[in-house]
């Protein structure tokens, strides 16, 4: 008997091993071709009545044909609660739903008033799915995004996140209009949600502005040139075009990359908060300051010029965001809450919107290019 | 107890052996604890519960100057009489088990959750213990090993997390100690939690094969713990801010989410690869330990049974008792404290015991 213990123990071993691996419930793959894999959502609302609202999820995704040509799909779920949406879609469509590798949300107008607190619960419990999809307002209904053809591109899905993924190049885009970016700011103090907002004119989709959140709600739309100044306020190292113009034909173009710093002082009970802009770029056209290669007297003359500009739109938009928004844009809400402590219960829209702002633009010259013609 | 010169631990192995124990899957969690009480301040709550450590340190290298070659287990035995100390031993030993099912419960729960979905939590644990008892069956010696190539790992996964620091931002820390001593000290007592375990010196430290070293090997251990934890902690509310660090259950995976590296598409599936390795070894020891304990109250011939009991005790209590994260904290709160007060006073007993005998 002894002398057969370890065979015995050996056996038992692999027998466990077997058991637990291969026994009991049968592990389920799914090839690829069984999966409906989307590449962006909507979410919207339908409003019934004051109590009664039903969820309607639209979502793209490429079918492919037998010759390997893809054709965009679109799939709608609708029901009282997200949850339910996914439910509705499954008992129309052939294939697994996969949101993995969604890159793209877009959020209609009147659900993002209403909400979004449920899509991003939803999105952020499932460790599953992509992090870096973009959050995008739209006007109107999110199907007509997706219905719309693009040349070049299989999908609109698609063609919106590389559209957002670039807008960084100009008009002082952050490009950072992620979930994980979303997730990071919804419910932090004085922090907030901007995300891009979109509409359909004359048969193009385009960026037509920002939406700015108030916790999960949204609280102001802002059109471009609102959002143009926002950016640059708001956020550091972005990049953009600043004009100076006389008319069609004298004009100075200026390609600028921003650097911001805030601070915050409590005077009394008041907040003063002074942003430092420095913005430092190359001139790009020039056909209104004659001689800038070449005189000082001109650079610096440019320079107080465009500082003395950028400082009446930004003085301009704080005017309108402290009484016409009410909302904190600019996040200066963080940072006092960083200087003077946290958790002290006030509300920094307002608090904002009754400080002082100050705003100094310095404007230096990086290059001019090769030369003036 | 004779060892083999060739099985002795070096200082090193014995440094990592010490951070294998205490580094588990849990301190990805660690920010959330501290932030309801210490906020902002979390990262320094976690310096100071380095403090807890440290005393045992002090404990073990005064014990271990004694008698260099007699662990606690025989000390207290020597000093309380034979039935006494073997009741403070065994309590010590549960005190030790209280963490194991919770453990390899975690570890099931993280894995599900952040990695493969679809395998069933019984599977994990089978897998965790056919190759954690078959380390642990291999010697203190091949602990010694593991641990190290678990170092370098841990070291490996956390500087990427380094270039966080260029996505988070300083308001997230600061007013930095805006929510006072109190708070801090309070927050600090959780972080405690997670130095546990070094009590483990007391049980290994004969193995060294210099025990003069003793000293500087344990300190540089509970070093890098601190360094280790105070980098979590400081990272994650760097990143998240204290207002979303509770909305996570495992907060610092959402850190490593951020990593941005060319080629890898997400780090955290890397940075859970390397959890999981980390998390073997941490069953390991403890599958060691528990050993260890038994053959301490009786002489045990046949290992292999014995393991193999052990591991499907522990497996049925880790699926009744712990089986979801809500249930296991429940148990949790109850046991953590007891068995790390537990520790302190038997602890500080033999030290004492060992002092007064002397001056006697």
């Amino acid at each position: 008997m002894k002398k057969y213990k370890n065979i015995i123990f050996t056996i038992f071993l692999c027998s466990t091993f077997f058991i637990v691996f291969f026994g009991g419930e049968k592990m389920k793959s799914l090839g690829v071709e069984e999966l409906d894999i989307y590449a962006g959502a909507g979410v919207g609302i339908d409003k019934y009545g004051e109590a009664d609202i039903k969820y309607r999820v639209p979502g793209i995704l490429n079918g492919y044909k037998l010759d390997g040509s893809a054709e965009r799909v679109i799939s709608t779920g609708v029901g009282s609660t997200i949850g339910k949406t996914r439910e509705d879609r499954q008992k129309k469509i052939g294939n697994k739903l996969f949101f993995g590798l969604v890159k793209l949300y877009l959020i209609e107008e009147e659900y993002a008033k209403f909400g979004i607190r449920p899509i991003m619960d939803i999105t952020f419990k499932n460790p599953a799915v992509n992090n870096d999809l973009f959050l995008v307002v739209c006007k109107g209904r999110s199907e007509e995004y997706f219905m719309k053809d693009i040349s070049g591109y299989d999908n609109s899905a698609d063609y919106i996140s590389d559209m957002i993924k670039n807008s960084v190049n100009y008009n002082f885009f952050k490009g950072e209009y992620m979930f994980k970016n979303a997730v990071l700011s919804m419910d932090a103090e004085g922090k907030n949600v901007v995300s891009p907002y979109i509409e359909i004119l004359e048969d193009e989709i385009k960026i037509t502005g920002m939406g700015v959140f108030k916790k999960d709600k949204l609280a102001a739309i802002l059109d471009m040139k609102d959002t143009k100044i926002m950016n640059m306020l708001r956020e550091n190292k972005v990049k953009g075009i600043l004009t100076i113009q006389k008319d069609s034909k004298k004009y100075i173009n200026y390609e600028a990359e921003s650097k911001r710093k805030i601070t915050c002082e409590k005077i009394g009970d008041k907040y003063v908060f002074t942003i430092d802009l420095n913005l430092k770029g190359d001139i790009i056209n020039n056909e209104l300051y004659k001689d800038i290669a070449s005189k000082i007297e001109v650079t610096e003359k440019f320079e107080e010029d465009m500082a003395k500009q950028v400082k009446e739109m930004c003085s301009g938009f704080l005017e309108k965001m402290k009484h016409g928004y009410k909302v904190d844009l600019l996040q200066l809400g963080w940072v006092a809450a960083a200087k003077y402590g946290r958790d002290t219960g006030v509300d920094w829209d307002e608090v904002v919107s009754n400080s002082d702002i100050k705003v100094n633009v310095k404007v230096s010259i990086d290059s001019v290019g090769r030369g003036q013609y | 107890m004779q060892i083999e010169k060739k099985n002795l631990l070096t200082p090193n192995e014995v440094t990592f052996i010490l951070i294998g124990i205490m580094i588990d899957v849990t301190a990805t969690s660690l920010p959330n604890g501290m932030s309801p009480t210490s906020k902002q301040d979390g990262w320094i709550s976690a310096l100071l519960g380095a403090i807890y450590p440290l005393y045992i340190v002090f404990l073990a290298v005064y014990v271990s100057g004694k008698f260099p070659r007699e662990n606690i287990l025989v000390l207290s035995k020597r000093y309380l009489g034979k039935t006494l100390g073997n009741i403070l031993n065994f309590l010590f030993l549960l005190s030790f088990f209280s963490y194991f099912p919770p453990l390899i419960s975690t570890i099931g729960i993280i894995v599900r959750t952040e990695a493969i979905p679809f395998l069933s939590s019984i599977k994990i644990y089978v897998a965790l213990f056919f190759i954690g008892v078959y380390a642990a069956s291999k010697g203190i010696k091949v602990l010694g090993r593991l641990s190290t190539i678990t170092f370098w790992m841990i070291i490996a996964i956390m500087i990427p997390t380094i270039s966080i620091l260029k996505q988070g931002s300083y308001l997230n820390i600061s007013p930095v100690f805006g929510t006072g001593i109190v708070n801090i000290i309070k927050g600090s007592v959780y972080s405690a939690y997670d130095y546990s375990l070094m009590e483990l010196i007391f049980l290994i430290y004969p193995f060294i094969n210099d025990s003069s070293k003793i000293k500087s090997a344990a300190l540089k251990a509970t070093g890098f713990i601190a360094i280790i934890y105070t980098w979590i902690t400081f990272i994650t509310i760097y990143y998240m801010g204290k207002d979303i660090i509770p909305k996570t259950i495992w907060s610092f995976f959402t850190v490593t989410e951020a990593v941005q590296i060319d080629v890898v598409n997400n780090f955290r599936y890397v940075f859970t690869f390397f959890w999981i390795i980390i998390a073997f070894k941490s069953v390991a020891i403890f599958n060691y330990v528990c050993m260890f304990f038994l053959e301490n109250f009786k002489k045990i011939k046949d290992k292999k049974v014995i393991y193999v009991i052990m591991s499907v005790v522990v497996i049925m209590i880790a699926k009744t008792y712990y089986g979801d994260r809500v249930d296991m904290e429940e148990i949790i709160k109850y046991t953590l404290p007891i068995s790390v007060i537990y520790n302190l006073i038997y602890l500080t007993l033999i030290a004492s015991l060992i002092w007064i005998k002397k001056e006697a």
